[in-house]
């Protein structure tokens, strides 16, 4: 299907996610602090307190609302979703807020609170093999034997990337003025979908992906090439952020930003412990517990390549003053969370 | 014979909303599904002190103070206080925004997370003393500073007035959400050394009169609150100390007469419940409270609170989730080990 994806869509997706049991329109935060440090007034998008612990809710509403209005034949054969967890008990919630029959497959690795996370909404939950591959075969499976769901894509879906494109509607109208947005990057449907609602308000906001290290987004835009070599197709990152693990860009945020320049052209690009500093600013500023991807965008920010960047754009004419940074999600086992900023403050502690 | 006036009244509240509000966070109200699910009521607003500047109401008291004493003395060189905790970093940076110097007496003994933040990022003068000459220390200082005043962490009325405006917004926010004149029908207010829950039950007697019922939530382990309100006098604590260690201290001589006049009920949970009910918030809310936010929570969720304010008649409850500075390491482990 070939609809124009703009910011109307986005707009259109906006007026049937917020419905009693849906999404809800999230806070922006602030930090004194946090914004002496990076040298810019930043504004936290708190995705990590959306229903469900993540942004994916919002896709998630999106598309099932769709399926909801395809007729009661249809719809009643419910709706399949593959994810590392946070689509899925999206994909959960919403089928629970539109009564639909809900199958979820995960990969074995997946965190038990994110498990929990899928089951506690209603779904039936389904384990595979920690490959792209394994999800997608066992996701077709399981629509067969539903005789016929939708599958609901964690990210290569014009409804979900529509849905998630509402946090930049949200955040246009929260903080009049914005020069740029830094926002996570993974299978590119949350960034693409912010980019067409920001730009389409604003062409002049900047949309700035932040992205674990190992993913070489920039080099895929600037080579053209959207899965960089050979084997890094099915490939998932090595990375704490075990949200944001898949390596390519999917297909059509690659389309669009072709066809739309919707990202800048530099990418961040962020360690494990840059992540873990964050997680450790996340919870001592800003009072709030998130998964290692909710922090990354604030790595970034606080990032030297960021204030490299930000001084090209000025020497270029176009500041950067008010900045944006999405936090993702908030679903992590909390031994795990602890370990990090364990490590965190060891690592700290042995510099001084 | 007549009770002596209470330390402070509505209108001293009314005008540290008035006077504070330029300085501080009008911070959310939050909700959650699973813990509204939980607590078997309609609503359940959870107002989020832990976002306040410097992470705790304390920073309103302080602020509060701050400016009353600046307002009589125009040149007031200082602040003095002794403590290790919420009020030390919130009195620094309050001091410290309006152009004066605080100057913080902390035990030796206090955590290096604490001195550093005090010190370091607000900028206070710190004196390390043992935790039983932290008064004398604080004199030495208030002498050494003619003209320095001495802001109590809980019993100065000042501070009393200013941690009073987080019900003012509560209040209002409660109409924001549930509609034009409505009211919440129980606030779950924790209590330590008392400068919370007097300043707020006096703010919501205020507006609400006694149409709003008043629950303080304490830790068994140092109950000098709940035992000071059931005997009718002050009574203190042993040397035990909670995880919620904001509330390790006692009910003072201006504290108590004003809880004593418009709480209704003061509740005590163990320190499992605490760190469970403190998870559970981290877990589902992903907000970061420190345990003596857990202890509201724990209330809330209590087979007595339940059976004595009913669902069908309680629909609507505030709590008050006080701060956010902890210790996310040491307080992740005590959890670990819960049955």
């Amino acid at each position: 299907m070939d609809l124009p994806m703009d910011l109307s869509t986005v707009q259109a997706a906006a007026s049937r996610i917020y419905v009693p049991g849906g999404c809800v329109k999230t806070p922006v935060h602030t930090s004194s602090l946090i914004s002496a440090a990076a040298g810019v007034s930043a504004f936290f998008k708190c995705e990590h307190l959306q229903r469900t612990g993540s942004f994916k809710f919002r896709g998630a509403m999106s598309a099932v609302s769709e399926v909801a209005l395809l007729g009661p034949e249809t719809s009643a054969k419910g709706v399949v979703a593959q994810s590392s967890g946070n689509h899925g008990a999206a994909v959960s919630a919403a089928a629970e807020a539109f009564g639909l029959p809900c199958t979820v497959v995960v990969p074995s690795t997946t965190p038990a609170a994110k498990q929990d996370n899928v089951t506690r909404y209603g779904a039936t939950l389904v384990l595979c093999e920690p490959t792209q591959k394994a999800r997608v075969d066992a996701a077709a499976r399981e629509a067969g034997r539903m005789g016929g769901a939708a599958l609901v894509h964690p990210y290569n879906d014009d409804p979900v990337i529509a849905g998630q494109g509402t946090i930049g509607l949200e955040l246009m109208e929260q903080v009049p003025g914005l020069d740029a947005i830094l926002v996570p990057v993974s299978g590119g449907g949350m960034i693409t979908g912010i980019a067409l609602a920001a730009k389409g308000l604003d062409p002049g906001v900047r949309v700035i992906a932040v992205e674990p290290e190992g993913k070489r987004l920039q080099e895929a835009l600037e080579t053209g090439r959207r899965v960089v070599d050979e084997g890094t197709g099915g490939r998932m990152l090595d990375t704490i952020c075990d949200a944001i693990r898949t390596q390519p860009l999917g297909p059509r945020a690659w389309e669009l930003n072709l066809e739309k320049k919707l990202l800048h052209p530099e990418v961040l690009s962020i360690s494990d412990d840059e992540v873990r500093a964050a997680m450790c600013l996340t919870m001592s500023e800003l009072k709030q517990s998130v998964e290692p991807a909710g922090a990354i965008a604030l790595a970034g920010l606080l990032s030297p390549a960021f204030r490299e960047l930000r001084a090209r754009e000025e020497s270029g004419g176009r500041p950067i003053r008010k900045v944006a940074v999405v936090i993702c999600g908030g679903n992590a086992d909390l031994g795990v969370v602890a370990g990090h900023i364990q490590k965190h403050q060891e690592a700290a502690g042995k510099g001084s | 014979m007549a009770a002596p006036p209470l330390c402070l009244s509505f209108p001293d509240v009314e005008a540290a909303y008035g006077r504070i509000s330029p300085h501080v966070h009008r911070t959310p109200v939050l909700t959650n599904s699973h813990l509204v699910s939980l607590s078997s009521r309609s609503n359940v607003l959870f107002k989020c002190e832990a976002f306040q500047r410097t992470g705790s109401f304390k920073f309103r008291g302080a602020t509060n103070a701050v400016l009353c004493a600046k307002e009589a003395c125009p040149e007031l060189p200082a602040v003095v206080t002794h403590s290790s905790g919420n009020h030390a970093q919130a009195l620094a940076l309050a001091a410290g925004m309006q152009g004066v110097k605080a100057h913080i007496v902390m035990p030796d003994t206090a955590p290096r997370t604490k001195l550093e933040a005090v010190r370091d990022t607000y900028k206070a003068a710190v004196t390390l003393v043992p935790a039983s000459e932290r008064q004398s220390a604080a004199d030495k200082k208030l002498a050494e500073i003619p003209g320095s005043e001495f802001v109590h962490p809980s019993e100065d009325p000042r501070v009393i007035a200013g941690q009073g405006t987080v019900c003012m917004e509560l209040m209002e926010q409660t109409e924001e959400q549930l509609g034009a004149g409505s009211k919440l029908d129980v606030v779950i207010i924790p209590v330590g050394g008392g400068g919370l829950a007097s300043g707020n039950s006096v703010a919501l007697r205020g507006k609400w009169g006694r149409d709003v019922k008043i629950v303080l939530a304490e830790p068994a382990i140092v109950d000098d609150a709940k035992r000071s309100f059931d005997a009718g006098e002050l009574v203190k604590n042993g040397p035990e100390k909670s995880v919620g260690d904001g509330l390790n201290t006692q009910l003072g001589p201006n504290t108590f007469p004003v809880i004593k006049a418009n709480v209704d009920d003061i509740y005590t949970v163990t320190e499992d419940d605490i760190l469970r009910n403190t998870r559970l918030v981290w877990e589902r809310m992903k907000v970061l409270i420190e345990p003596s936010a857990g202890v509201g929570v724990a209330v809330l969720l209590s087979d007595a609170f339940k059976a004595k304010y009913p669902p069908a008649q309680f629909p609507n409850v505030g709590v008050i989730l006080c701060g956010g500075n902890v210790d996310v390491v040491d307080v992740a482990a005590k959890m670990a080990k819960l049955p």
